[in-house]
């Protein structure tokens, strides 16, 4: 099956930047592995537990 | 510190404790009297009969062969005896018979409730009876329940922690990188949650009455009980026709795009609740599909429960 694609800059800047990025003979290995496990962006490694706090209402009854 | 995380939900009642989740779903109705009628015969499910403060119960699969409703699918019940029924069903089935005073409960409840001041007054005072010692009876013994401090929390914050914290309760990721959007399909209605680094984002808070309801409203079998018909649904003996589900898909999106115009601006999106369960693969590619970074948890149904129990241990902690 042959696949046609149009991106627009804005719109698809994920894939767009995917695509730049992809080593040579590996285009359509990226689009499959894009289309089954949709785009995942790089999240640093966490910083010191100490930092971390979720700032959230809480009641207490 | 024993932390119980609760998650009481009007499809399904989780809970949590020491990290082991416990689910019900949240079919709980006054069983019918038929005396010496149903000797020798076997009734039509196995749902459990549990008495809770001297009131009689089924709850669980198959309640609704028992008698009507005593579940009335609105905020201010959540603290009702038939809902402690379910809520207790579950402690059962974590510990043995006996007396326990536990430390603390953590509550997750819906956004809709949350942001109407009215009834979050009237329901947190009724939650307080909790801090009472309830009786409890089923088939495995007696139970004496009660909890010190309560506490109450959005539910998409469980499903947030769930994600951002490991299995030995460490952050994942650096937070202050992150803005992770929860999109919670459940019975009654569809909550929308964001965070960013770790802050709620209030301009993408909110939702709509599109849960796995709506989906049953679309269906014509108005005798049945809305518990029967979602166990018919999660079972595939009910089948929706492919129309249906796609209207359901564009109410929810419609609901989405109100709130999050642009799924792309996320570092995740993370759908839970019963109705990504049932969705599942076309929620994801409909994600997909509009830009978002898709995190499916490992159970979409209990990961707001997980979460909870995960925050309050990591908070205690500090």
């Amino acid at each position: 099956m042959t696949l046609r694609l149009t991106l627009h800059p804005g719109r698809d800047d994920d894939l767009i930047s995917i695509i730049q990025q992809a080593q040579k003979g590996q285009l359509a290995a990226v689009i499959r592995e894009t289309m089954r496990s949709g785009i995942v962006r790089k999240q640093q490694a966490p910083e010191e537990s100490a930092d971390f706090k979720i700032e959230v209402d809480v009641w207490d009854l | 510190m024993t932390i119980i995380a609760l998650d009481p939900g009007f499809g399904n009642t989780k809970v949590c404790i020491d990290g082991t989740t416990h689910i019900t779903q949240s079919a709980v109705v006054h069983p019918h009297n038929i005396g010496l009628a149903d000797i020798g015969m076997k009734s039509a499910s196995r749902a459990e009969i549990v008495e809770v403060d001297g009131q009689q119960f089924a709850v669980g699969e198959g309640a609704w062969n028992h008698g009507h409703s005593a579940n009335g699918m609105d905020y201010i019940g959540l603290a009702s005896p038939a809902r402690k029924a379910l809520f207790f069903s579950n402690l059962a089935n974590a510990v043995d018979p006996g007396i326990y005073h536990f430390e603390m409960l953590v509550i997750g409840l819906p956004v809709p409730l949350l942001m109407d001041k009215g009834q979050t007054e009237g329901l947190f005072s009724r939650l307080k009876v909790l801090k009472d010692l309830s009786t409890y009876s089923c088939e495995q013994g007696e139970y004496q329940f009660s909890f010190d401090k309560i506490k109450v929390l959005a539910q998409p914050v469980g499903a947030y922690a769930n994600w951002l914290l490991d299995e030995d309760l460490q952050p994942r990721f650096r937070i202050r990188d992150t803005e992770a959007a929860v999109l919670d399909i459940g019975m009654n209605t569809l909550d929308l949650y964001a965070f960013q680094a770790g802050k709620v984002t209030p301009r993408f808070v909110g939702g709509g009455k599109v849960g796995v309801r709506r989906l049953l409203d679309m269906l014509d079998w108005s005798d049945r009980d809305v518990h029967e018909l979602d166990d018919q649904l999660r079972k595939r003996r009910l089948r929706p026709s492919n129309s249906q589900i796609d209207q359901w898909l564009d109410e929810i999106f419609h609901e989405v795009e109100r709130f999050w115009p642009n799924l792309g601006r996320f570092t995740s999106v993370i759908p839970v609740g019963g109705g990504a369960a049932l969705l599942g693969e076309q929620l994801r590619m409909e994600l997909i599909n509009k830009g978002a970074a898709v995190d499916w948890p490992a159970d979409p149904v209990l990961a707001n429960v997980v979460g909870l129990w995960k925050w309050a241990e990591y908070e205690l902690a500090r």
